[in-house]
């Protein structure tokens, strides 16, 4: 029992100094508070489960992005018909009051959530500054696939700011 | 490039997350999930629940209706089949929670998720659909015992109408487990494609090498199951008529 509530004390730690990590993850997946709330209740959840087995084989962030990861891209909406985009007004609270900083993020938003989820993720772990080697393994590709990919991506996101600037 | 990273940056200013802290992340631990995992996990759950109901209707049968041999052996039959579809759901489930692992890549847990949805979960459909039989049998004995004190006997129709009560509820079952899933595969199919086209073919192929084979074994499966049923349905009526 005592080892239990240890163990549990350590687990809510780990939530506590990687909910910066866990919340990011939230923003990119989900399009309003309610689905964010519940995929932060998921990934907590599938950390909790993971963690009772996880015994330092991986780096400890590789495993955290893993689990989160895992769940945001097979996490199942509740509302099906809604539409997937960031509804950026619910992220106004904690962005920086600074106009040009203000709006560069919100673009940033919005280009990624036009990403298909597994794009989502390679982008994150890059905008995370991973490197290659750590982005193949969360995600089990090659290194140089991760490259490609990540130019793609990029190119992609470009293009899709681009025109939101235009509009 | 950088101006992405700066603005990603500009997300690490949140001063704290709203609504998240200590006490939310205890509630968290317990809560329902969202996942593709945590919907069959809830299926399996669902199914255990069903079990344990089936054992208790199957237990108490056989305490209340110990001096009647027709009604012991009726219960013997239906203990037998709940144990070894008990024994098949844990086996099952132990592969499932061996697939569902999210700490592994991406790749690795999407692939892993589709083979078992597609190879495994069809016969975890059929072993949930069964427990219906092993649960709404015993319940009908029990209710006559309790509500009579005996059992009545049934009349043809009676008979007819529970007989297509236990087929329409195992049938059912199944139909919408299936097609709960159903819409899952689709959701990882999409994201195995997206992570790499290779990832789907190699699934695939892994998939349909095994498809041919485990398509005999449902079918032989599912006539064995209801073999089994119209066998008690039928020592069902030839008692209680």
């Amino acid at each position: 029992m005592e080892q239990q509530r240890g163990h549990k004390g350590s687990f809510i730690q780990l939530i506590e100094a990687n909910k910066g990590i866990i919340h990011k993850i939230c923003l990119m997946y989900t399009s309003n508070l309610a689905d964010k709330e519940d995929l932060y209740q998921e990934i907590c959840l599938q950390l909790w489960r993971s963690f009772r087995t996880y015994r330092s084989e991986s780096k400890f962030s590789t495993w955290l992005y893993r689990v989160a990861l895992n769940t945001a891209i097979s996490s199942v909406r509740k509302d099906r018909r809604q539409v997937e985009t960031v509804q950026l007004d619910q992220t106004e609270h904690f962005i920086a009051r600074d106009s040009e900083r203000e709006g560069m993020t919100r673009m940033l938003f919005k280009a990624v959530s036009r990403l298909n989820k597994v794009d989502r993720a390679i982008i994150l772990l890059w905008l995370e500054k991973k490197e290659y080697a750590e982005i193949s393994e969360v995600m089990g590709i090659s290194q140089s696939a991760v490259s490609v990919r990540l130019v793609r991506i990029r190119e992609r996101l470009k293009s899709i700011m681009k025109n939101l600037e235009d509009e | 490039m950088n101006d992405l990273r700066k603005g990603w940056e500009n997300i690490d200013e949140f001063a704290g997350i709203p609504g998240i802290g200590i006490t939310s992340v205890e509630k968290f631990i317990h809560g329902r999930s969202i996942s593709i995992a945590g919907k069959i996990r809830g299926i399996f759950v669902r199914d255990f629940i069903f079990k344990s109901l089936a054992f208790l209707f199957i237990v108490l049968n056989l305490i209340l209706n110990r001096t009647d041999p027709d009604i012991q052996l009726i219960n013997a039959i239906l203990g037998i089949l709940w144990i070894i579809f008990t024994l098949l759901g844990i086996k099952f489930y132990r592969e499932f929670k061996r697939s569902a692992d999210p700490a592994r890549s991406s790749r690795e847990n999407l692939s892993a998720l589709l083979t078992f949805l597609t190879r495994r979960f069809p016969y975890e459909a059929i072993i949930a659909a069964t427990t219906y039989i092993c649960t709404i049998l015993p319940m009908i004995l029990l209710y006559f015992t309790v509500a009579f004190g005996y059992l009545k006997p049934v009349s043809q129709q009676t008979y007819i109408f529970f007989s297509f009560l236990g087929i329409l509820g195992t049938a059912s079952g199944y139909v919408l487990d299936i097609r709960s899933v159903r819409h899952h595969i689709r959701h990882i199919k999409i994201c195995l494609s997206d992570l790499n086209d290779n990832a789907l073919a190699l699934a695939s192929q892994h998939t349909e090498t095994k498809r041919k084979m485990d398509h005999i074994i449902t079918i032989l499966i599912q006539v064995a199951i209801l073999l089994a049923f119209l066998g008690i349905l039928a020592l069902f009526k030839s008692f209680l008529t």
